[in-house]
């Protein structure tokens, strides 16, 4: 599968090295010059393209055309949106975007019905713990 | 009416004292509480501060009840996030939003969503003080660069049929003003003096465009 990757932060980092020791093929887009050479070292790998993800003409570069999946995982839930909205517009891939404020999902569920963006949000995930955590607890008394 | 302003930048601030001033209700939501220094002391409106991007923050700024929804906040991202949130959780009929980037602009009006895109928009007004344009540039077609301009029938193109300023692929005249009253053009309407027609120019035909309203000049120091 080819996935492409918008954000190289320590998310993006990760998912890389476990996709392509999985045996994908990954390209990572990311602004910052320097934390794209530095994950370049650390991937040992020559995955990234420097650039606005945000931008279609890069996400186009990257290679979005025949992506099979792409990651909107930049730490702003703005940046993810126009990421989904861009690879909405010119592509088929599945898109998982990262969701900071969980409310904003329904912004990205709106996006398209047919083939959601599949959304993920940490502060969601914690939320339900503490819920199972805290309904889970014996009462005391 | 009420609108609902995001960003109190320079054209957030000035937009919502132009409408304040016209008597509508005016609602502006910054996360920095500074700006809305810019607001000036007579603005009778409303300050929210927060983000516009927040689906909780709107809610309390009155989005539910906004008539009209502006995001000028100073990233194209935000602003387009905030519209949709706007438009598919608040349901509010008229939107608008700045996006500097034009291809994206084109992009999200297919949302539905309408786009100001000043760096077009900018750029052409430059262009046409630099070339001492004899026209306004009253619209920019940002989705391409055919441009809408309007110039004025010297005395001495009065009697010259609409068909003479047109030239196919390039130049089209649309509309023509006399005095108070606005026609559409037809090719053989006749042009009167001080007539202000409104033409729809291609990029490569504006300067002969230019050169049919504009006086030649005589080079200094000849003859």
């Amino acid at each position: 599968m080819f996935v492409l990757i918008v954000g190289g932060g320590k998310v993006g980092s990760y998912l890389t090295r476990a996709l392509v020791g999985q045996g994908h093929e990954v390209v990572i887009v990311e602004k910052a010059e320097r934390k794209a050479r530095l994950l370049e070292q650390l991937l040992e790998r020559n995955v990234t393209v420097v650039g606005d993800g945000c931008d279609p003409l890069v996400l186009e570069q990257a290679g979005l055309k025949r992506a099979d999946v792409v990651i909107a995982d930049t730490g702003d839930d703005e940046d993810n949106l126009v990421v989904c909205l861009i690879t909405k517009k010119n592509s088929t891939a599945k898109c998982i975007a990262r969701v900071n404020n969980p409310r904003n999902k329904l912004i990205f569920d709106s996006l398209d019905e047919k083939n959601p963006v599949t959304t993920i949000s940490s502060t969601e995930v914690i939320l339900d713990a503490i819920h199972k955590h805290v309904t889970a607890a014996p009462v005391s008394s | 009416m009420r609108y609902l302003i995001v960003g109190c930048g320079r054209v957030g601030s000035t937009l919502a004292k132009l409408l304040d001033a016209d008597g509508h209700e005016v609602i502006v939501v910054d996360e920095d509480p500074n700006a809305f220094k810019r607001l000036g002391q007579k603005f009778k409106g409303h300050v929210v501060v927060g983000t516009g991007i927040d689906y909780d923050v709107l809610k309390h700024a009155g989005a539910a009840q906004a008539d009209g929804f502006i995001a000028v906040t100073n990233g194209d991202n935000r602003n387009v996030m905030a519209a949709l949130i706007a438009q598919r959780m608040f349901h509010i009929k008229k939107i608008v939003a700045r996006i500097y980037d034009p291809t994206r602009g084109m992009m999200y009006r297919e949302l539905g969503i309408d786009t100001v895109c000043p760096t077009t928009t900018g750029a052409k007004m430059i262009r046409d003080v630099l070339m001492e344009a004899p026209w306004d540039t009253l619209q920019s077609f940002d989705f391409g660069k055919v441009t809408s301009l309007t110039a004025t029938i010297r005395a001495a193109d009065a009697g010259k049929r609409v068909s003479d300023f047109e030239r196919a692929g390039r130049i089209r005249i649309a509309a023509i003003r006399t005095g108070k009253s606005v026609r559409v053009a037809a090719n053989d309407t006749v042009l009167a003096e001080s007539d202000e027609i409104n033409a729809i120019v291609a990029p490569e035909a504006i300067s002969e465009f230019a050169q049919m309203f504009t006086d030649a000049r005589v080079p200094e120091g000849v003859g």
